[in-house]
């Protein structure tokens, strides 16, 4: 997670923030400045080609000229984070290094050569930063179009993400990356005709697995992304509001037809680009074309963005204090999905989800907690129960499983870790040295799970006899005590023996007996 | 177009002896002030020591290796020839600056009580002031090198006079006579001043020397002297692939430029033919590399004379750079600069406004971060000053140091360590690329947030020269500035690949394309039978496909006036070449160096100011930055400065379709352009300080101070 303050401290000033994304063939940073309303001025956006990908994708390790190429890299970015006095960093590595073999020796060596200390981001999580930079710049178009798709090309993989009606409805990575898929047809025909054709035929199976999953004929809107889409829409694309082009399918067509037959020397001379960027060009924009002439899109919609002005943005709405709301709404949507096919009792996990958020809120001193882990504790509350579907008994263990298996949008891998924890200590035994899958979490993590979790049991056993009666009521912390003065509940002895059996853990975590009164109406 | 032929150029080597013979010239201008003409005359020997060392030097092995001439500037003199004119060109260049410093500036100065004495005219209380000298500080430091033929050659120094001496045992008439070299150690003044009644009165180093060989040579009979100096051949780079030590690599370039060839071999008038002949066995050369000066060798010692106090009435009326009225001394420079940009003409306007910027950079506890290019600057420089400073005060300072400017190495060497261990990052140039731009950021934080404050030259970090060149600096807050000079910097310090520059051009990636874009466009639009217009002023003028782009500008009707102080392989009034272009030059007291360009560009105009010249090697192979000015009231300082330029009818002297210069005639409205800068920077200082003050500011005390 990126080391944040306390959100709510609200800075008056500008501050200077700073991501960097490592990704298959080049590291790139931005450092930008945030103001106090979370609007974004980019200071520097410096970038050196690395070739990790090239590594990775044939020898699943990393070389080592690669690793001091990423040194030096990264000690020259850090000097620059230094000339900006840079608050708020965040540096993240997507593909390539997540299919590393070594990548946790590598993040090692890295951290000790330079105190930075890489996240590498899950596909979903990639996607997620993707979709954020997209809706800031297409904002309210992604709505009124019916059905969006979003690609990127990368290195390894394929990103695309199919939206209806602004919700996100498929999220997939395809196993087409451009670096792969070159070094595939490395030792073949070098003839760009022969090559084309093998290119497609890889291509055209792809696609065809897409459209068995969702009917692309349906695509209004086609968006891509990419730094060879920005390229090219720079080059022959239309202005299509702020930050925005256009590409018209024929002309982009007829463009990737003559890229097609060129070889790399051409390329190179033609697009003046550096030669590793031109060797992928031919690959990536073919992808593109052929996932455009599957749907029924007329134009490829190019913004001008890319991952890190999503890490920008996530950066920018902590230093702002300020909710990723629209994000959070997206992971919320995608819980409840899962929720309900879970049958899950949706006003239970509205109840929980409404008291454990008011504690959460209350306790901040006390937790010190930021806003990814309220999103989790609101997401935990829809989630806690769906192991019912299975059986009841031991229905915890259950909700644990099924929460780790799931696709849950926006959320990262660690996340989703420490989510199914959570929900595996809403009731009966709470987290201990001998549990497994708790002690495998980082230290920070398992506290997080301990604070959520006690929250979450409290908020449980407020809402017992899923009958949602404990809605109208006053928090006061004392020295060793929470005192809860609830309106217009007479007998809240259900209550009380259900925080008997799970408020142990909050007063394990927060040292404060939760302490039930009935107040009157007129009090 | 193209399809031009070699005799639409001009050969470069033979442009450059006609640069230096308008240098000449102005020496030899009665009207030029003595002390002045002093000047200009030493300036000719510096020159053509430069130009000896690097083009004479590079045309040898060149003929030495065989291979053709390089067709740098085609213009079908061979090498052979080239070589052979050249040297015609400098034994006249010689002949001429000789001539007119014995016989008119010499004994002029003489008449002015200002004499340099050779041995015999001393007299006694002079000479045993001499001897006293020659005892304390000069004889400590002579190592006489006794000489056989094939020894010590190595370490005879170039560049400076050393005595050839012919000696034999004394009382041993049969003995066979010896050589021996007295190298005069280049770490003391040539010029010593000697006591005198009235004026000054002066004795060259050697002539003292020469009064005491028979200390050096004890027992020794010395039956003749010589006084020579030689020159090596210094066309020579780093080799840049061994960069892991780039000092230590720079280091050994020093001792190996004292080892390469000699390439013109100059002796005293005096010297014997048998003298003549033992140097130039020794050193390998031949009469065509042999000159025998007509006088002291080595004009160069006279320049520390130009500057003589009390001699006002024999110099140039002094002149004081003037404080820019944008940055006048209670101004805060912080807040002028954010409001808004401000042109810097120097020497008329004063280099302090950039030096204050630095001081006031580093002690100003806002300042996060300084990152500038140092490429020639002056001794004890208060911008190395201010960077120690600002790295010890805990600030980010981060130092381009170009070691390959040529023959400054050995002082960049001592401050680029000094920096360092005040912890500033230094960065010793880029591998085979020379860093020529000028560029200096400084990130501040204020109140509102990050704000980048830029300078940007035609010229050094250089307070000295500042005052002797004339150069325009830049200083903006604008946003794309600010980003593209902090993206410039990435890319020099090897953070960042090139970026897609917003405003800035840089030299080698894009610098090329962009010229002529520029040039092309305005042939476009002549051709369109719209009215195309090119102004240029730089220093030189010699890359072919730029002069070629020019041509064909020409010829669709653009008119282009060019300004060039020095080199210009352009040949202009060529019927269907370059009828439209014309070509002025300046040679005045102050060296022009500013690099300014101006497109018409349809109306639209556009002005930039450059630190390249267009010139091949500043357009290939060094890192430039061309940048536009586009504040309204500093286009239009520019447009009335190049209008100046060219009009200038005193100092300014044209270039004809023959290759040959000519001084305009001033007619009735004289018109001098270093004089009316001059004349203009007094007045508006004078009118600014004058200006009833509107508001009152207490002058604080520095933060830090």
């Amino acid at each position: 997670m990126a080391d944040t303050h306390d959100p709510a401290s609200a800075p008056a000033a500008p501050e200077v923030v700073a991501v960097v994304d490592i990704g298959a063939s080049a590291i790139r940073m931005a450092i930008a400045e945030v103001g106090p309303r979370g609007d974004i001025r980019t200071l520097e956006t410096p970038a050196k080609p690395v070739p990790i990908g090239r590594d990775v994708f044939t020898t699943q390790r990393i070389s080592r000229p690669t690793r001091l190429e990423v040194i030096d890299v990264l000690k020259g970015f850090a000097e620059l984070m230094e000339t900006y006095q840079v608050r708020h960093r965040r540096i993240i590595a997507t593909s390539a290094l997540r299919e590393a073999l070594d990548r946790d020796t590598f993040l090692d060596w890295v951290y000790v050569r330079t105190g930075i200390d890489i996240e590498v981001i899950e596909p979903i999580e990639e996607t997620q930063l993707t979709l954020t930079a997209v809706q800031s710049v297409l904002g309210p178009r992604l709505k009124e179009a019916r059905d969006v798709l979003i690609m990127e090309v990368g290195g390894g993989s394929t990103e695309l993400m199919i939206l209806h009606r602004g919700d996100v409805v498929l999220s997939q990575g395809l196993s087409l990356g451009a670096l792969r898929m070159q070094q595939k047809l490395a030792g073949l025909d070098p003839r760009p005709a022969t090559r084309m054709r093998l290119l497609s035929r890889e291509i055209e199976g792809v696609v065809q697995n897409v459209a068995r999953e969702f009917d692309l004929g349906k695509i209004d809107f086609f968006v891509s992304l990419g730094s060879e889409m920005r390229f090219v829409a720079r080059t022959l694309g239309e202005r299509a509001g702020e930050n925005c082009l256009t590409l018209r399918r024929d002309a982009f067509a007829s463009l990737v037809r003559d890229v097609s037959r060129m070889d790399v020397d051409g390329i190179v001379d033609r697009f003046g680009l550096p030669f590793a960027d031109a060797e992928t060009l031919s690959a990536t924009l073919s992808v593109h074309l052929m996932m455009l002439e599957a749907t029924g899109a007329e134009q490829v919609t190019v913004p001008m963005v890319s991952l890190r002005d999503g890490l920008l943005l996530g950066l920018a709405s902590l230093v702002a204090g300020r909710r990723g709301s629209d994000f959070s709404r997206q992971v919320i949507a995608s819980a409840r999905a899962l929720g309900r096919k879970y049958h899950y009792d949706q006003k239970h996990a509205l109840q929980v989800g409404r008291l454990a958020l008011k504690l959460f809120d209350f306790l901040q001193k006390d937790h010190k907690l930021g806003q990814r882990e309220r999103l989790l504790l609101e997401v935990s509350c829809i989630l806690h129960d769906i192991g019912m579907f299975v059986r009841n008994s031991a229905h915890h263990k259950h909700s644990q499983y099924l929460v780790k298996a799931s696709e849950l949008f926006g959320l990262r891998k660690a996340e989703k870790d420490v989510l199914s924890e959570i929900v595996r200590y809403h009731r009966k035994a709470i987290p201990m040295p001998t549990h497994l899958d708790y002690m495998s979490l980082s230290r920070a993590d398992r506290v997080t799970v301990s604070k959520l979790a006690a929250i979450l049991r409290v908020a449980d056993a407020l809402d017992r006899a899923h009958l949602g009666r404990v809605r109208d009521f006053d928090m006061e912390r004392q020295r060793d005590a929470l005192v809860l003065r609830v309106r217009g509940v007479d007998d809240l002895a259900v209550e009380r023996s259900g925080l008997k059996a799970k408020g142990d853990l909050f007063e394990d975590v927060f040292g404060l007996t939760v302490v039930l009164e009935e107040a009157s109406a007129t009090s | 177009m193209s399809g031009y032929s070699d005799k639409d150029f001009i050969n470069r080597e033979l442009s450059w002896m006609a640069f230096n013979e308008r240098v000449l010239e102005e020496g030899e201008d009665p009207t030029t002030p003595l002390l002045n003409r002093l000047g200009f005359l030493s300036i000719v020997s510096s020159n053509l020591d430069e130009f000896v060392m690097v083009r004479v030097g590079g045309l040898k092995q060149v003929q030495r290796s065989g291979a053709a001439q390089s067709a740098v500037c085609p213009t079908g003199v061979t090498g052979g020839e080239l070589l052979d004119r050249l040297r015609a060109a400098i034994a006249e260049q010689v002949r001429r600056q000789y001539a007119c410093f014995n016989n008119e500036v010499r004994p002029t100065l003489v008449r002015e009580g200002l004499s340099v004495r050779g041995r015999a005219e001393l007299d006694r209380e002079q000479a045993v002031h001499l001897d006293n000298l020659f005892e304390e500080q000069i004889y400590p430091l002579l190592t006489p090198l006794a000489l056989d033929e094939t020894r010590g050659l190595s370490e005879v120094p170039a560049l400076t006079i050393s005595i050839l001496v012919r000696l034999r045992k004394a009382a041993a008439k049969d003995a066979p006579t010896l050589t021996a070299v007295v190298p005069i150690p280049a770490a003391l003044p040539r010029m010593l001043i000697v006591p005198s009644v009235s004026g000054h009165c002066f004795t060259l180093i050697e002539e003292a020397v020469l009064m005491h060989l028979e200390r050096l040579f004890a027992g020794h009979e010395v039956l003749e002297t010589a006084l020579f100096r030689i020159t090596r051949d210094a066309d020579m780079s780093v080799e840049q692939s061994r960069d892991e030590d780039f000092m230590s690599a720079m280091a050994e370039i020093l001792v190996q430029r004292r080892e390469s060839p000699v390439v013109r071999l100059e002796l005293s008038a005096d010297a014997s033919p048998w003298a003549r002949q033992t140097l130039q066995k020794m050193f390998e050369i031949g009469d065509p590399d042999t000159f025998t000066i007509p006088g002291p060798l080595d004009l160069k010692a006279w320049w520390s004379m130009v500057g003589l106090g009390g001699l006002d009435r024999l110099r140039y009326p002094a002149f004081r750079p003037q404080p820019s009225p944008d940055l006048a001394d209670d101004a805060d420079i912080w807040e002028t600069v954010a409001r808004r940009d401000v042109l810097l003409h120097h020497p008329y306007e004063s280099f302090d406004a950039v030096t204050r910027l630095l001081r006031e950079a580093a002690d100003d506890r806002n300042v996060l971060a300084i990152k500038q290019v140092l490429y020639r600057t002056s001794g004890d420089s208060p911008i190395v000053n201010a960077l120690e400073r600002a790295a010890l005060a805990g600030k980010q300072v981060s130092v381009l140091i170009e070691l390959k400017a040529r023959f400054d190495e050995a002082r960049n060497i001592e401050w680029a360590r000094r920096l360092e261990r005040a912890g500033a990052q230094v960065i010793y140039g880029l591998a085979g690329l020379k860093v020529h731009a000028k560029a200096l950021l400084i990130v501040r934080r204020e109140s509102s947030g990050i704000r980048r404050y830029v300078h940007l030259a035609t010229g050094n970090y250089n307070d000295v020269t500042a005052r002797l060149y004339t150069d325009f600096g830049l200083l903006t807050c604008n946003e794309d500035f600010g980003a593209d000079v902090a993206a410039f910097f990435n890319m020099v310090t090897g953070y960042s690949q090139p970026a897609a520059w917003r405003k800035i051009e840089v030299a080698p990636l894009g610098l090329r394309p962009k010229l002529l874009h520029l040039i092309r466009r305005e042939t476009e639009r002549a051709q369109a039978g719209r009215r195309g217009m090119i102004l240029a002023k730089l220093n030189s003028l010699s890359d072919p496909e730029i002069i070629e782009a020019l041509y064909d500008a020409s010829r669709a009707g653009v008119k282009i006036r060019v300004n060039c102080r020095g080199v210009c392989c352009l040949r202009p009034g060529v019927k269907g070449v370059s009828e439209n272009i014309e070509v002025v030059s300046i040679v005045d007291r102050f060296l022009e160096h500013a690099r300014i360009y101006y497109f018409r560009n349809g109306g639209q105009e556009e002005y930039y100011l450059s630190s390249a010249d267009w010139m091949t090697r500043n357009i290939n192979r060094r890192v430039e930055i061309l940048f536009p000015v586009e504040a309204e009231p500093l286009r239009k300082r520019l447009a009335d400065v190049l209008d100046t330029f060219l009009r200038d009818n005193v100092k300014g002297r044209r270039l004809g379709s023959d290759g040959v210069w000519t001084r305009s005639d001033p007619g009735r409205r004289r018109m001098r352009a270093q004089e009316a800068f001059m004349q203009a920077a007094e007045a508006e200082a004078q009118r600014v300080q004058q200006r009833t003050p509107r508001q009152f500011r207490p002058l604080k005390p520095a933060e830090g101070a």
